[in-house]
């Protein structure tokens, strides 16, 4: 391999790097790019609305009541969370592994992941009975609290994941700063103020190699402890179906793969509306994220299995009840089918080297991550559904999600996916240097021609 | 001798009263008088003041001669984290007396102002096998040792006293629903909801202790009436069961009282063989229950008539 | 002047409703000096006045307590509703509490109007005598109090009398170390001193936090002597200085309401002592076991330590783009 990188005379590298910075240089929407953010827009902002009602009306608006109090903001919160891991599989652990195939793949998994961390943040805050009095987490924090263990360990890796975009995009936002034509005043603004004076210098590109090194190495177990403490949120009571030890690793589990499968999702698309990525995007890719997914599936089967298989033996009195509901009872549909497309389905269909060409992978991604967001609401809300079941009124002991609560939850989704479609609109989704480093350009090449651009 | 009772060394300090209150409150408390009006008497002998008599004339008349009422009895928030010095409250329930006449509830409801969902003492009916006799099991906060709702709260809003009771605070709860969560009684419930009986409780000072007027977007519970503690008298469900299904009392003292009769409760527990609720979990609930054994009324299976409610066990 | 609210005892007192108040005991009292006995028996219709037709009656319950020469009067106000006796505690007019007669105070020997109460939210007031006026009206051996109210917009005007005649109690003590032996004496006031009352329930109590402990034999009379006695529990818990209150009880007496009298006696046993409870994980944030403080202290400083050397790097950055 390194022969091999090193034989690429330094006329092909240029060559090469010029092509790389003309493709990846971030383009304007086309139709099909304004419609799709007219439309998380309107959702987004119906979500703003929905919340500023429950602001006024308090909770009342939700379907949640006494029995239910948790209901799809915490799931969705736990859905984020979850996805927001895949930062750290795809740009750490494969880093430092030192996987050769996943330099294009890192931008999209860290903007997948900051977007991610950022709506858990807020959709936390939404589900808040009282949103006015979040700084008594602060003024009265009680280290006891899960919570606060949560709070903090979520905010430390939102910080480290916006670190992790930052520290490989100052290249890329310089070059934007220097290249792209005709852009608004602000546009350029912004990439100045944001490349901090990037001269594409060796000693600039040591301390950014050495941060990116140091973030990868720190960012692995401030990752595992946001899904591990966010089971804990659960697996700290008593309750059937959350009172388990299995808890933490059965989450970081099942986070790897909803976050590998949004990876997939998003190289798909990347490639459907921008076929110049292609080439950097390429079947090989797919190929590889395929076995990475049927791998992270078949963990995440024996978890579940261990999750479930264990307490269905002993059916202990209010655990019993918990499974029967699941696996005969109400939620047996919706257990069944997430159960079935998300994790079994996509293991047979991605075991075949057909299943892995870019369009089944898409269609498997896209179940995986609905199965996961459905998951979620199966490991929330039948824990809450019968305990004792007296002297409280009907409606209250199935919840069903109101309309207002899908349109808040569903305007935080939208949400991410804006901060993630406006991301790729204005800076490089793949990141030049580390794609040549990939392809054997070397790094003094890269360092003296990079910055040129392809003004011809 | 009678010295020894009434020498009160009046003060009009709260603190003072504070403790004077329970002192003699606590010694008569359900004769005709709590007497723990006494202490908010002030005692500044010979100072004159006016006054509107009977008959519509303003006189001068010694300050001692005029009665106070009671003043609030509830601590405010900082106090009432500390509990009453001395204390460790405990709560009995004799299982064999409940008959399901729900007045226990009634008087929660209506003294601490809750609507109609927002229950803090249910009454359960218990039949837990085809083969076992069926019984009503009131249940109110059992206001554990070692709470697991405190443990996760996350600002302290709600908190474990020295006397044993567990508070919420409703002006510092934000609402996260985690100690519901974590709560193995299912006790909390939570204002969902602009509360409904504002107007009820138009102006009344919030404490912790007294547990209204409710807040939008809090956590509440039941809270032994700890306002009814600090002057000696027992919590309303107590007073307000005719079976005398419940016992209030200090532990360090080993007496606990249903309002018609008090009694020692290690004798208590040895005699009638008192249990705690799901000790497996190690929580340690300051609520004892007396097995349902030679039982007042026999079980009539009453059809719960709030509205919209129904048993599924 | 001192405020008398007993409405809702935790509000706070609104001025519109005192002025309320002001007018209605105006009314009433002029009411009252023109025709004393309309108020005398509210339940009787046919003495009302025009002004009382449409509202609603209820029943008034006195009851008078002498705790060691302490006196309160009760007053519990109630109806029939459906059969059902329930409590009336929204009546908005206060009630006046008269010594002997209904007339203004006399400030010579305590007689004549001494105080008025709103009900509070159980439909009770209470009220309590002072000291200084137990010992003003010392030389009375029998009291007639008069609880009236009146020109409520919602309940006939009611007036209601008990007449308690003077009784105490005080307890002796006899026996050994190991087992000790109260007796209560129960004497009323007859011509000229306290003598012995037989015959009569007396109960031998032990002060609780909320009520008390009997002991002795259960439903015992007194004696010629007006005497009861019985054995302590000597292995009861009591103050924290190792005394308890034992005294003799009345109850609900027609002539002397109830009585008590007793007196504290350092026989208990101390009283358990509430654990410290120290750091736990119910305790409060700063109250926090020690190993969780420090271990999220050193994880804390550790990788938000490192964060801040990577924004240095940033900043190393930066200046090395300023730089040639």
């Amino acid at each position: 391999m390194e022969e091999n990188k090193k034989a690429i005379n330094e006329t092909e590298a240029v060559a090469m790097l010029h092509q790389f910075n003309e493709d990846l240089l971030p383009k304007k929407f086309g139709k099909i790019g304004k419609a799709w953010v007219a439309l998380l827009c309107a959702v987004f902002l119906l979500g703003v609305y929905c919340y500023i009602i429950q602001l006024r009306r308090g909770l009342v608006i939700t379907g949640m009541r006494d029995f239910v109090f948790w209901g799809i903001y915490i799931s969705n919160f736990v859905f984020f969370v979850a996805i927001s891991l895949v930062g750290s599989l795809v740009t750490a652990i494969l880093y430092l592994l030192k996987v050769s195939w996943r330099a294009p793949l890192t931008r999209l998994s860290e903007i997948i992941a900051v977007a991610a961390i950022i709506f858990a943040g807020l959709i936390i805050i939404v589900d808040m009975g009282r949103p006015d009095r979040v700084v008594n987490m602060v003024l009265h924090g009680r280290i006891q609290s899960p919570i606060i263990w949560d709070v903090m360990v979520v905010s430390t890796y939102m910080v480290l994941s916006i670190l992790l975009l930052y520290f490989p995009l100052l290249p890329g936002i310089s070059f934007c700063r220097d290249h792209l034509k005709g852009i608004p005043k602000w546009q350029k603004r912004m990439y100045t103020i944001l490349s901090l004076g990037w001269k594409n210098k060796p000693e600039q590109y040591k301390l950014v190699k050495k941060a990116i090194t140091i973030l990868s190495v720190m960012i692995i177990p401030v990752a595992l402890c946001i899904h591990t403490v966010t089971s804990w949120l659960f697996a700290s009571t008593y309750r059937p179906g959350w009172d388990s030890t299995n808890f933490g690793a059965y989450f970081v589990s099942g986070a790897f793969l909803v976050g590998s499968g949004g990876v997939v999702a998003g190289m798909y698309l990347l490639r459907r509306f921008n076929p110049s990525y292609e080439k950097y995007l390429t079947n090989t890719h797919f190929d590889r994220m395929g076995k990475l997914l049927v791998l992270l599936a078949v963990v995440y089967a024996y978890f579940s299995i261990n999750e479930y298989l264990i307490p269905a033996y002993k059916m202990k009195g209010e655990e019993a009840h918990h499974l029967h509901e699941l696996f005969t009872g109400y939620y047996a549909p919706m257990f069944w089918s997430v159960q079935f497309f998300g994790m079994i389905l996509p293991i047979i269909v991605l075991l075949f080297k057909r299943g892995r060409r870019p369009f089944p992978m898409f269609i498997m991604a896209v179940l995986v991550i609905v199965c996961a967001w459905f998951k979620r609401y199966l490991i929330v809300i039948p824990s809450m559904s019968f305990l004792p079941v007296q002297e409280i009124p009907e409606a209250w002991k199935h919840y069903s999600p109101t309309l207002m609560e899908w349109a808040i939850t569903g305007g935080s989704l939208a949400g991410a996916l804006l901060v993630i479609t406006f991301f790729i609109r204005y800076f490089p989704i793949i990141s030049v240097w580390e794609v040549a480093e990939e392809k054997g350009v070397s790094t003094d090449i890269i360092y003296k021609h990079l910055h040129e651009g392809n003004e011809k | 001798m009678e010295e020894e009772l009434n020498k009160p060394g009046i003060k009009t300090n709260r603190k003072d009263f504070l403790k004077k209150g329970l002192f003699a409150g606590s010694v008569l408390a359900t004769g005709a008088v709590g007497i723990s009006s006494l202490t908010s008497c002030s005692n500044n002998s010979g100072k004159k003041i006016k006054v509107l008599t009977a008959d519509g004339k303003l006189v001068e008349v010694d300050s001692n001669v005029i009665i106070e009422a009671h003043p609030c009895c509830a601590a405010p928030a900082k106090e009432s984290r500390k509990g009453i010095p001395g204390k460790k409250f405990v709560m009995v329930i004799d299982l064999s007396r409940c008959k399901h006449a729900l007045k226990c509830q009634d008087a929660c409801q209506r003294y601490h102002h809750l609507s109609g969902m927002n229950v803090w003492l249910k009454v359960f009916k218990m039949h837990d096998a085809e083969t076992m006799a069926p019984y009503w099991m009131p249940k109110p906060c059992l206001h554990c040792d070692k709470p697991p709702c405190v443990k996760v709260c996350p600002v302290s809003a709600t908190y474990k006293r020295d006397d044993g009771i567990v508070l919420v605070d409703n002006d510092r709860c934000i609402g996260c629903r985690f100690c519901m969560a974590a709560c193995p009684y299912s006790t909390r419930s939570f204002n969902w909801e602009e509360p409904q009986y504002l107007s009820e409780t138009k102006g009344a000072v919030y404490s912790p202790e007294l547990g209204f007027p409710q807040k939008k977007g809090t956590v509440e519970k039941c809270d032994f009436c700890p306002d009814m503690l600090r002057q000696g008298k027992l919590p309303h469900c107590v007073t307000a069961c005719p079976n005398g299904v419940f016992y209030m009392g200090d532990l360090n003292e080993d007496s606990v009282s249903n309002g018609a009769e008090t009694v020692r409760f290690s004798q208590l527990m040895k005699d009638k063989g008192g249990y705690r609720l799901n000790e497996i979990l190690g929580t340690e609930p300051s609520v004892y229950y007396l097995p349902p054994v030679n039982r007042l009324f026999p079980f009539k299976d009453v059809e719960i008539t709030k509205e919209n409610t129904e048993e599924t066990k | 002047m001192k405020a008398m609210k007993n409405d809702l005892p935790y509000h706070k007192s609104g001025i519109g409703y005192r002025r309320i108040f002001f007018i209605s005991i105006v009314i009433g009292a002029l009411l009252l000096i023109n025709n004393f006995t309309i108020a005398q028996d509210a339940k009787d219709s046919s003495s009302l006045s025009a002004g009382q037709m449409g509202k609603l009656s209820f029943t008034m319950n006195l009851s008078s307590l002498v705790s060691n020469g302490a006196r309160s009067v009760k007053v519990q106000v109630s109806r029939k509703e459906n059969k059902k006796t329930v409590i009336v505690n929204d009546v908005r007019s206060p009630f006046n509490l008269y010594l002997n007669e209904v007339k203004a105070y006399d400030a010579s020997d305590g007689t004549g109007w001494i105080g008025k109460l709103n009900l509070n939210y159980e439909g009770e007031a209470v009220f309590v005598i002072p000291d200084d006026f137990n010992k003003l009206t010392a030389g009375l051996h029998e009291y007639t109090f008069i609880v009236k109210m009146d020109s409520d917009p919602k309940y006939e005007d009611a007036e209601e009398t008990i007449t308690i005649a003077d009784a105490k109690i005080s307890i002796v003590f006899s026996g050994e170390d190991s087992v000790k032996s109260a007796t209560a004496i129960l004497t009323a006031w007859k011509d000229s001193a306290y003598i012995p009352v037989p015959e009569k329930e007396l109960k031998l109590c032990i002060k609780r936090t909320f009520n008390f402990l009997l002991f002795g034999e259960a439903g015992a009379l007194t004696d010629s002597t007006g005497q009861v006695s019985g054995d302590l529990p000597m292995d009861l818990p009591g103050n924290t200085d190792g005394t308890i209150i034992i005294f003799g009880r009345l109850e609900d007496d027609e002539t002397y309401g109830t009585v008590e009298g007793g007196i504290s006696v350092p026989w208990a046993i101390l009283p358990k002592k509430n654990p410290v409870t120290g750091r736990t994980l119910w305790s409060s944030g700063d109250n926090a076991p020690l190993v969780l403080v420090i271990s999220s202290v050193v994880i804390i400083a550790i990788i938000w330590g490192t964060i801040f050397y990577l924004v240095s790097l940033l900043i190393r950055i930066k200046r090395l783009g300023k730089s040639p």
